[in-house]
């Protein structure tokens, strides 16, 4: 191997949650087929109860994050919000997911029941939103919010609503760095919100809300004054001709012609045997049953 | 149209005052869903409950100040960065989408009933700070628990039994920021964008 | 040099809620294919009269404002930002501030759509404005605001001159550059006097840099214009210049006192070389 070659940086291109190599497959796909991937996926997860199949559409999610080479980073960042989430729904469940008689009860603390139906519930819960969590992962890991624009303008929506959306992205990076700025100025008078704790945390947050709104307030004159300057006029929704040179330059083609397919057949099967048979339903799962015999249920 | 006199409310239009929509509050939309974003984000990384729902959400201040300060611009910018801080903080597509109603309400209730009884940014009087407290508070959050709790169902997502932990959870973990943070922004900042030409005495301008 | 292409008429100009004028009758006249250089002061209203140029004033701020601007045969108070802005381009000091996209490509090209030009020239057009101020292809698909200072002020120039405006004003380009960046910049601006038949109105403090490309400078001073001037008779009166916070670069003021002290009676240099030259031969006697 070229020594030279095989030190030398990847490129990489900036996404909505980081960075993604140039060379990443999704890349060849038109912009569009990442907002659909994100509308038709996430429904999955909200027809599919059976844990079994939440698992698969888990690890073929894990299979697309890895042939796209998303940076194993950004799924460790949700880590910690996936097993919050863990508890959370654990607890709702469990503690207060209520009792219905015929329910087969595990554990009684006082007037808490924990009922293997319950447990049930919390684990088909929870295996649905990790799926659909992923999803929403994938997409702000692997697209930019040009993608997101393009995809506006694709489906023809007015130019003013699509370039607010854009704008509104470009926004988000500036109330950062104003919050940088901010938490950098209150850092050098010896405020850090990092080193305190949560409920201090909190208390001190209205030292960045009034500043982080006052600058985004001058911000504005600057934003507008930029519009202007470059010829953007405001016409509400009638709009203007105007060129979509940005659109131009991608073509939709036949490989996202199937992609789109493939989503949407999977979409179309996975109604079909939501509506028409028991397949997908808690019922249906042979790893329910088998943690139910182990606590001896079935 | 009211003629120019010092104590003209700042809700009234002017002799002679033209206004109309620009540039400015398309920035200022933008620029909301910005610093709403970053906002709840924090809150809904910092003190998760679950499916975006937070126990401390300061983006709902900046939904009720929004929608107070610059009408439907704020009203809409605070029904979508949710949308945005809630999918930044690991809550599904469509769960985010359902929640759209609800924090449309948290904006809109404050924006209507400042606009309708007059109320003054700046809470100068008792009346202003009372109808601060229950439109921006109390009944505007209220409104938005209920929704998400019945879209959380809708969904399966939460039982009977725990509504009351995310309902309460959503009540409190918005009631109280929106109290303290938007008691702040309209004292600290009303005088400001009252003069500013971002500021919509209507809906729109 | 040309017809006239902005002309300000006894311009008065008070932001709203303040009690002093901004500008207190101003008449200026910049010909087309002018390089003008603005100078004076801070809070001496040199942003407000760039401002009043393309309209931003008084379209975009409250105040009240007395004359008239036209700009290109546009009355700015009838006329749109936008509508003259297309003709009139606008780079702001602050180049993090004046983005509106979130890549390269797309700043570049936001103008030319609102323009609504044809793909081809869009393309066309990208590609002269990013050889004129030396960005790299590479640079299309970046975020703007990962670039350095320099590139991002290119960046803001390019995305004007590919509108190609009759007229480009640039209020403190380089004041939030660093020593390089500012050199990048003012590299771009010799190009463009050197190169192209565009108007150019620049405020800065850099007066080294400016005095040698300025066709005519301008001092302004608390709303007034004290002088108008091509640089030669603008920088001869020095203690003129720094009686009203105007600092000239050193080389002038040096040889301003080889001149006070009768050891030199030509003219004030506007380029470094020509002073060390001048001092060069003042020291050979």
């Amino acid at each position: 191997m070229d020594p030279v070659k095989a030190s030398a940086p990847k490129k990489m291109r900036r996404t909505l949650l980081g960075y993604l190599p140039v060379e990443s497959p999704i890349h060849a796909f038109h912009p569009i087929i990442k907002t659909f991937f994100l509308l038709i996926i996430s429904v999955y997860p909200l027809l599919i109860d059976n844990p079994e199949w939440n698992i698969v559409g888990i690890v073929a999610m894990f299979a697309i994050f890895f042939l796209s080479r998303v940076q194993l980073s950004i799924i460790k960042f949700y880590t910690t919000i996936m097993l919050n989430i863990f508890w959370i729904i654990f607890i709702a469940y469990t503690f207060f997911g209520g009792y219905t008689p015929g329910y087969h009860v595990i554990a009684r603390w006082g007037p808490i029941l924990i009922s293997w139906e319950n447990i049930a519930w919390a684990i088909t819960v929870y295996l649905k939103m990790f799926f659909a969590i992923l999803v929403i992962i994938y997409f702000l890991s692997v697209s930019r919010e040009r993608d997101v624009i393009l995809g506006l303008r694709w489906v023809r929506l007015p130019y003013v609503i699509a370039y607010m959306i854009g704008l509104a992205f470009r926004s988000i990076g500036l109330s950062l760095i104003d919050f940088n700025t901010i938490r950098e100025a209150e850092k050098a008078r010896a405020l850090d919100l990092k080193a305190l704790p949560l409920t201090h945390k909190i208390k001190k947050f209205g030292l960045y809300i009034v500043p982080l709104v006052a600058l985004a307030l001058r911000r504005t004159e600057e934003v507008s004054n930029a519009l202007d300057s470059r010829g953007f006029k405001f016409t509400g929704l009638r709009g203007y001709r105007r060129t979509d040179y940005l659109l131009s330059k991608y073509r939709f083609q036949s490989k996202d012609a199937a992609a789109l397919g493939l989503m949407l057949a999977i979409l179309a099967v996975l109604t079909y045997f939501r509506y028409f048979t028991p397949l997908l339903t808690g019922q249906s799962s042979a790893l329910l049953r088998l943690l139910g015999s182990w606590m001896g249920v079935y | 149209m009211a003629p120019l006199t010092k104590s003209a409310s700042v809700w009234e239009v002017l002799e002679g005052e033209i206004r109309k929509p620009g540039t400015v509050h398309i920035a200022v939309f933008a620029l909301l869903i910005g610093v709403g974003a970053v906002a709840g984000a924090f809150g809904s990384i910092a003190v998760p409950l679950g499916y975006g729902v937070t126990g401390f959400w300061p983006g709902v201040a900046v939904q009720a100040v929004g929608g107070i300060w610059f009408g439907m611009w704020g009203v809409l910018a605070g029904a979508l960065f949710p949308f945005i801080s809630n999918s930044l903080a690991g809550a599904p597509l469509y769960v985010s989408l359902a929640y759209f109603p609800a924090n449309f309400i948290q904006g809109f209730l404050p924006a209507w009933v400042f606009r309708a009884f007059k109320v003054d940014p700046r809470l100068k009087s008792a009346k202003d700070w009372a109808h601060f407290i229950w439109s921006a508070v109390i009944v505007n959050n209220f409104l938005g628990a209920l929704w998400a709790v019945t879209v959380l169902q809708w969904f399966k997502l939460i039982t009977v039994s725990s509504v009351p932990l995310f309902f309460s959870g959503w009540v409190i973990g918005n009631g109280v920021p929106a109290l303290v943070f938007g008691i702040i922004l309209l004292k600290a900042l009303s005088p400001l964008v009252i003069r500013h030409r971002s500021f919509c005495k209507g809906w729109w301008a | 040099m040309g017809k006239p292409v902005i002309q300000v008429e006894d311009l008065w100009w008070r932001y709203e809620g303040r009690k002093d004028w901004a500008l207190k009758g101003v008449n200026l006249e910049v010909d087309e294919g002018e390089f003008v250089g603005i100078v004076g002061p801070n809070e001496s209203g040199k942003t407000t009269l760039v401002m009043s140029m393309n309209g931003l004033i008084p379209n975009n701020y409250r105040g009240i404002m007395k004359g008239d601007v036209i700009a290109l045969g546009m009355n700015t108070k009838e006329y749109q930002t936008a509508d003259i802005s297309k003709r009139v381009g606008f780079v702001f000091s602050d180049p993090e501030s004046q983005f509106l996209t979130m890549t390269v490509e797309e700043e570049l090209a936001f103008g030319l759509e609102n323009l609504a030009l044809p793909v081809e020239e869009i393309r066309d057009r990208i590609r002269w404005a990013m050889e004129i101020t030396r960005l790299e292809e590479d640079f299309l698909e970046k975020p703007p605001y990962e670039l350095s200072g320099g590139q991002k002020q290119r960046v803001a120039i390019a995305a004007v001159l590919a509108m190609k405006p009759d007229v480009i004003i640039l209020d403190e380009p380089t004041s939030m550059l660093d020593p390089i960046g500012k050199t990048e910049v003012f590299n771009v601006l010799i190009d463009l006097r050197k190169n192209y038949n565009v108007t150019v109105i620049v405020v800065e403090h850099r007066l080294e840099d400016i005095a040698y490309l300025a066709d005519k400078m301008v001092l302004l001073y608390n709303g007034e214009i004290l002088k108008v001037a091509p640089p030669q008779e603008f920088f001869d009166d020095i203690p003129f210049l720094l009686e009203h916070y105007v600092y000239p670069p050193e080389i002038m003021i040096a040889v301003h006192k080889l001149r006070e002290q009768g050891l030199y009676s030509g003219k004030i240099p506007l380029r470094f070389d020509e002073g060390v030259k001048i001092l060069e031969e003042v020291v050979k006697g």
